[in-house]
């Protein structure tokens, strides 16, 4: 097993110094000068003056030269300045960051423990009432758009009954997380619904699935009650194709709040990446793509892993 | 020949399938008897009722069958119970399952779950019904294992069923079945996934099982040849219905159902000319929704009279052991006793 994890991620390096590479050179091919944005408009009347700075930040070197300066730095841990802002984007990071995964995880947390009851509710039962329940839930919640449920349950819940807060996310004298959750409660929720239709499909069909197969007739045929049946043989097969939706949706639970954080001003990373396209901050971008593409990759990783967990036959290959 | 003592019996048998839409009898008032001690085959084509006779005497049915009536009746240590009767997924029914009545499925493959060691799976039948502690357990299993020709127990009740060779899977199974000792043990084709020389060890496993420990044995194939070498009572089935019931010699020397006999003709037998075509029953099985009135085989059948197609037709005792439910055979007797 451990032979096993060591060399799924050995794999993953090689793949992400692939992204890096990726990621520098398609921001290379776009139309924007950085110097541009950076030089304060007396300094940019002279092109010699922008022709020294140019050559002062390396941008006169060749590409390799200039990708290999960037990949040592963000190895350092320094990933260089907005320019737009001048800040410091670790600074950045680290101040958008946390904020986008307390709402992300709590968005996962809610949308598996729903999704996954749901799903499996429904499969033990199939076409019953609340099979039926379900399935329109998750319709509804895959055919909606998330921004418009946003909308719609910000009209709901904070402007008509005023039981939440419109949007932000800290208050005045907001501290602990206990403070901060009834700004986090609508748009957790907002971004749980459409993982929790998908997952709930998912668990349902894979349940369905698993329960339909020879080994769950040799499971009842040992007499055992139909709950071992549901837990034991049926969910614990069926967990396998649910994890993999879980972990791909890990990353797009942050990709995806982008909508989600604006529709609630929520200051998080989705904010800041929209915030640099629209001003072609194009450090920032480059950074925060490698970020998600790290994430995707840490998913899959995760994937593998936890189905040589669940799946012998991947485990002892 | 000492009197022969029933463990199981199934009294008209009647289960039908519905597709949402309507519901098709599968199953027409089966009734037969297992013996104790002896080895009953269940033949026939596919589809013809086989492997629905022995799920319903576990109520293992999917969910679109349902039993409509008749009586299945067991012998639980002399006390005779009802299981039809039981509820499908209540106590009753789940202490027959894997304690009184064990059950061996066609394909090994699939039966074994793909993400539990197999000492647990057959653990899990143990541990259900009796309350032993697990070292106890994994005794009694590994003892098992030995008794049934699996090799090195200790190291692979640890192992997957991926890590197996189907016959040695089918060796698990009939451990996962045998490991609390019923006295009745159904086998629903075991040896149809498994290449020929494999599927003779196991057919002598299940024959040992028999004879020296004194099981009963349901066995469902469409292996006329297997038949003949380990059965000792035969039911013939076609299209839900029991067509020939008897002892194994009754059927081979005296098949009286022409479905019986066409059944027998087309078994390839070794050293045939290579000229010689093999016989074969003309026609296909009909659906079972179309409703026939008569003899279900009468459209593929060479002997068939105008009666077949208009008559109920009766089972017909030939001897004490032996049924037939043709008017062929009504008809012979009748011009005998004449």
């Amino acid at each position: 097993m451990l032979k096993y994890i060591i060399r799924k991620s050995l794999v993953t390096i090689p793949m992400l110094f692939v992204i890096s590479i990726i990621v520098f050179f398609a921001i290379q091919l776009s139309p924007i000068d950085p110097i541009s944005y950076s030089a304060s408009p007396d300094v940019a009347v002279d092109s010699e003056n922008l022709e020294a700075l140019r050559e002062h930040l390396g941008l006169n070197d060749p590409l390799y030269i200039q990708y290999y300066h960037w990949i040592i730095a963000v190895f350092k841990g320094d990933f260089g300045y907005s320019i737009i802002t001048g800040q410091p984007i670790a600074k950045i990071l680290a101040l958008k960051l946390p904020a986008t995964i307390e709402l992300s995880l709590l968005a996962l947390v809610i949308s598996t423990i729903i999704g996954v009851a749901m799903g499996l509710v429904s499969a033990i039962k199939p076409n019953s009432m609340s099979d039926y329940f379900s399935r329109n839930v998750a319709v509804l919640g895959i055919s909606i758009p998330e921004f418009f449920f946003g909308i719609i349950i910000i009209q709901i819940f904070a402007i008509q009954l005023g039981w939440l807060p419109i949007s932000g996310r800290i208050g005045v004298n907001d501290v602990t997380f206990w403070d901060r959750l009834p700004n986090l409660i609508l748009p957790s929720f907002t971004l749980a619904i459409g993982m929790l239709a998908v997952l709930l499909r998912y668990t349902r069909n894979s349940m369905l699935d698993v329960l339909s197969k020879d080994y769950i007739k040799t499971a009842r045929s040992k007499g055992i009650p139909e709950w071992k049946v549901f837990i034991f043989h049926a969910f614990r097969n069926s967990l396998g194709s649910i994890l993999v939706i879980l972990a791909f949706r890990l990353p797009m639970l942050i990709g995806g709040s982008v909508i989600i954080e604006m529709v609630f001003m929520w200051p998080g990373i989705g904010n800041a990446i929209i915030s640099a396209v629209s001003s072609s901050d194009y450090p920032v971008i480059m950074i925060t793509t490698m970020m998600l593409a790290s994430a995707i990759l840490v998913a899959s990783f995760l994937v593998d892993v936890l189905s040589a967990f669940l799946d012998p036959r991947i485990r002892l290959e | 020949m000492r009197k022969l003592n029933s463990i199981l019996k199934v009294e008209n048998l009647t289960v039908s399938f519905s597709d949402g839409k309507e519901s098709t009898k599968i199953l027409k008032d089966v009734s037969f008897s297992v013996f104790s001690g002896k080895m009953l085959a269940i033949v026939g084509e596919s589809g013809c009722g086989k492997s629905v006779t022995v799920h319903s005497i576990m109520q293992l049915l999917p969910k679109n069958g349902k039993i409509d009536s008749g009586k299945v009746l067991f012998n639980d240590g002399g006390n005779e119970v009802d299981l039809v009767s039981m509820k499908k997924y209540g106590k009753q029914m789940r202490a027959m399952r894997g304690q009184k009545i064990g059950m061996v499925f066609q394909d090994p493959m699939a039966s074994l779950n793909p993400t539990h060691q197999v000492g647990k799976q057959v653990m899990e039948n143990l541990m259900q019904h009796y309350k032993i502690p697990k070292k106890e357990a994994r005794d009694k299993v590994i003892e098992l294992f030995k008794l049934l020709g699996i090799p090195d127990p200790e190291q692979r009740i640890k192992d997957y069923p991926h890590q197996f060779s189907g016959g040695m899977r089918q060796r698990v199974m009939i451990a996962i079945s045998m490991i609390c000792n019923p006295n009745l043990l159904i086998a629903d084709e075991p040896t149809t996934a498994l290449d020929v020389t494999i599927q003779a060890q196991i057919m002598d496993l299940m024959k040992e099982l028999q004879e020296k420990h004194d099981k009963s044995i349901i066995l469902i194939t469409h292996n006329m040849g297997l038949v003949a070498e380990v059965a000792d009572f035969v039911a013939v089935m076609y299209m839900g219905r029991i067509v020939e019931y008897g002892t194994v010699r009754d059927i081979l020397n005296n098949p009286s159902h022409p479905y019986t006999q066409s059944l027998l003709k087309s078994v390839p037998v070794m050293g045939l000319d290579k000229n010689q075509k093999l016989a074969t029953i003309r026609g296909t099985t009909p659906n079972p929704k179309d409703y026939v009135k008569g003899c279900e085989f009468a459209g593929r059948c060479d002997f068939a009279m105008e009666s077949c197609l208009t008559r109920d037709i009766p089972d017909i005792n030939l001897t004490n052991s032996h049924q037939v439910r043709c008017l062929l055979v009504e008809e012979s007797k009748e011009v005998i006793a004449k």
